[in-house]
């Protein structure tokens, strides 16, 4: 485990003082856990999630979305951290892509062809085309962290996958390589920067 | 009890209570700290290497719950988020109302350690333009202070904190004793070389931050994880856990009592002093009282306040050593709220290593040398430049391999600051005690009365339009200005409402720190100030609580108090 290597090596340069075996004995290991039930997706609604979120964050030298499990945690912000509201309005969305999946091809999201899949998304993607960035300082950026499953279906759709894929263990560590523990600070290094373990 | 009876008696266990208890140990006073909330062990309840998919909720927060229990607390939402949450305190058991349309938003930490283990750990200290600002201005009463008062102090704090910074021999704001200064990345050197070559008046220079930057006093260099307010194993910043409260464990003079929250002062009308402290243990509720020769109030600016006000006696009906009005009266924090922001061209090879915690600083440059017609004071920025990662590439368009791989490489470079300014001293600013209404402890409750000034306004205007025209003479592009005034007490830098002065008519506290009216009972945090200057306050609070107990100590050896 990462964290683990990273205090290793804090240990082994005598920066951090003896610290308890078990230090962090406390964490839970990866959200969700192996073996998580679904509780609000039915079957079909998963499978619809695992192809559009697969398709957005395929697998490529890294798991994709699928292998990050990102379905998984969609279900447990759908169950535990939703609304009523937000939860109806993804469900809905879902069916929505079925709907017009059925209209173009004649079959739900899940039957249609590989291409046909990519041409659907690609238009959803391409009819919500994206805000930039907004950079504020000091705390009193309005609050976003409620609103993550507020507006229209494939922005929440598309956010919630990039968050739930750069959030999982294989986002953070396998593709994006990210250090809880770089250990040293500059202004600036070249590009790609090497990261020692 | 005799047990319950100590040389000393500290209230508050963060910034200054750590202090105090460091202080008055090391000068072998036998002593008591009280802390409100529960003990803190720091491996078990940091968090700061905690990877984010360990989160249940990855960072989007426990929302409905903390919507119930924290809805003012978790406005601060870069701190009181999924991680650490539990350093700040649950408002439905410390509640506290506000007038309609005028809302105070009161963050606070009760725990051993209090607010130390959440602080933003940047350190400037005052200089003169700050402590004769009053005079000159002819506003409240004049500091009873001066920098040549303050500054061996500051000195003193430093040494011990560790504070990394580069100086910059500016005359309102003076150098300190630094450690090595944190990098700043290429888009914040391009911005401080074009600031510099375009103004006469301001410069940019790295945060002076209570972070190590190399071994300090056997505490480790900062790691650059980044997210100090979750802990550090490594004590590689300052706070009461990892430096103040240690110091004062080796003393072998040190208590500390968890979960006692104090209900008042027990005041002798005979010997003018105070004798005792009112505890409700918030375990058993059970009242307990302590006794010592000398009190420190270091329970945080409107704590320590809301403690005097419900120490009334009949000779002070309105809050112990009140006689001046003033006890509950000029509450002050730094407005925030306006700046800018813009992407940066160039170094699209290169990127920060290490999570910085720390930014940039542009020190106050208005009603310095020349003078304002909109309003007085002044005001500093803080930020940084950084560039995108995958978070801001989210709302980007494409799907699938190219889209993944894109999101490898960071994005656009972008530099932004937003303006810490001054607030005045109005006596309309304050609180006072609602009987009617009582915490879990059934303690009485503060109200709080606080709006910005018009002299906030005009200054929140001016923040923002300069922000914006300094990035665009730094050659920044699609600048992004906001100017939307902070809610009072968002800053975290809630200061006055039991200021000192030179005259016991007009103010609580003499130039010690000491009470006018109780001369063994002495108030070091942030209800001591007489102004807010436009810095972070939290050395100046390290600096006069280091001095108090000099002075509390030698006063004592005199047999004065």
């Amino acid at each position: 485990m990462q964290r683990r290597d990273a205090l290793r090596l804090l240990l082994a340069g005598g920066v951090l003082p003896a610290l308890p075996t078990d230090l962090f004995a406390f964490f839970n290991g990866a959200h969700p856990a192996e073996g998580y039930a679904l509780r609000t997706l039915n079957p079909h609604q998963n499978d619809t999630v695992v192809a559009m979120s697969e398709l957005i964050i395929p697998e490529t030298d890294t798991p994709g979305a699928r292998g990050a499990r990102v379905n998984e945690f969609i279900d447990v912000i759908l169950t535990e951290w939703a609304n009523d509201e937000e939860r109806q309005n993804f469900l809905a969305g879902l069916a929505g892509v079925d709907k017009q999946s059925n209209e173009l091809f004649g079959k739900n999201f899940t039957d249609a062809s590989p291409l046909q899949q990519v041409t659907l998304l690609r238009a959803m993607d391409e009819a919500v085309a994206g805000r930039p960035r907004r950079m504020r300082h000091g705390n009193t950026i309005p609050e976003e962290r409620d609103k993550q499953l507020r507006g229209e279906f494939f922005t929440v759709f598309k956010g919630i996958t990039v968050h739930g894929y750069y959030t999982s263990e294989i986002g953070f560590s396998k593709e994006l390589k990210m250090k809880i523990i770089p250990g040293a600070q500059h202004g600036c290094v070249p590009l790609p920067v090497e990261k020692k373990a | 009890m005799a047990t319950n009876t100590y040389d000393a008696i500290i209230v508050g266990s963060g910034i200054t209570g750590g202090w105090a208890a460091k202080e008055l140990t090391e000068k072998g006073l036998n002593t008591l700290v009280l802390e409100a909330g529960r003990s803190i062990v720091p491996e078990k309840d940091y968090v700061e290497h905690v990877p984010v998919y360990d989160l249940k909720y990855r960072g989007w927060d426990n929302r409905a719950e903390r919507q119930r229990t924290q809805p003012v607390q978790r406005e601060v939402f870069y701190a009181c988020d999924e991680y650490s949450n539990k350093f700040f305190v649950n408002d439905l058991e410390n509640p506290y109302t506000s007038d309609p349309g005028k809302k105070f938003s009161w963050i606070r930490g009760r725990q051993v350690g209090g607010k130390s283990i959440t602080w933003g750990r940047q350190s400037y200290r005052w200089s003169d333009l700050d402590f004769e600002a009053n005079l000159k201005d002819g506003i409240a009463v004049d500091w009873p202070i001066r920098y040549a008062d303050i500054a061996p102090w500051y000195d003193y704090v430093e040494e011990f904190a560790g504070i990394s910074g580069q100086a910059e021999g500016l005359p309102q704001l003076p150098d300190g004793k630094f450690l090595p200064p944190m990098e700043m990345n290429c888009v914040e050197q391009d911005f401080r070389e074009s600031l510099t070559k375009n103004y006469d008046d301001r410069i940019m220079t790295i945060g002076r931050s209570a972070v190590l930057t190399r071994v300090h006093k056997g505490r480790a260099a900062c790691h650059y994880c980044g997210v100090c307010h979750r802990g550090c194993i490594t004590s590689s910043y300052f706070s009461s856990l990892n430096s103040t409260l240690p110091a004062a464990e080796k003393t072998g003079h040190f208590t500390i009592r968890p979960y006692s929250v104090v209900h008042s002062l027990i005041f002798d009308p005979q010997t003018r002093r105070v004798t005792g402290v009112r505890v409700i243990d918030a375990q058993s509720k059970k009242a307990i009282e302590f006794k010592a020769r000398v009190f420190f109030l270091c329970a945080s600016t409107l704590e320590s306040t809301r403690i005097l006000l419900n120490s009334a006696t009949p000779e002070f009906p309105n809050g112990l050593g009140n006689s001046s009005g003033e006890l509950g009266h000029n509450l002050m924090d730094h407005h925030m709220g306006a700046g800018a922001g813009g992407e940066m061209a160039g170094h699209e090879d290169k990127i920060p290593f290490g999570n910085r915690p720390n930014g940039i600083y542009i020190p106050r440059f208005r009603n310095v040398k020349t003078k304002q017609k909109e309003f007085i004071r002044g005001y500093g920025y803080q930020g940084g430049g950084s560039r995108d990662g995958w978070s801001a590439a989210a709302s980007k368009i494409g799907i699938g391999i190219d889209f993944k791989n894109s999101l490898k490489t960071p994005g656009s470079w972008r530099l932004g600051f937003g303006g810490f300014g001054e607030c005045l001293p109005y006596h309309s600013n304050y609180v006072e005690v609602d009987k009617d209404k009582l915490d879990a402890w059934g303690i009485p409750t503060l109200k709080i009365h606080c709006e910005w000034g018009a002299n906030e306004h005009a200054m929140s205007k001016d923040i923002s339009v300069q922000a914006a025209e300094m990035l665009a003479n730094a050659g920044a592009r699609d600048i992004f200005v906001y100017q939307d005034i902070s809610t009072p007490g968002l800053g975290i830098h809630e200061m006055g409402t039991a200021r000192m002065g030179r005259d016991p008519k007009t103010s609580v506290l003499n130039e010690h720190n000491q009470a006018h009216e109780a001369k063994n009972l002495f108030l070091p945090d942030g209800a001591c100030m007489t102004s807010a200057a436009c810095v972070n306050p939290s050395l100046t609070y390290m600096a006069l609580t280091a001095r108090a107990c000099d002075f509390a100590v030698s006063e004592l050896k005199k047999n004065n108090l």
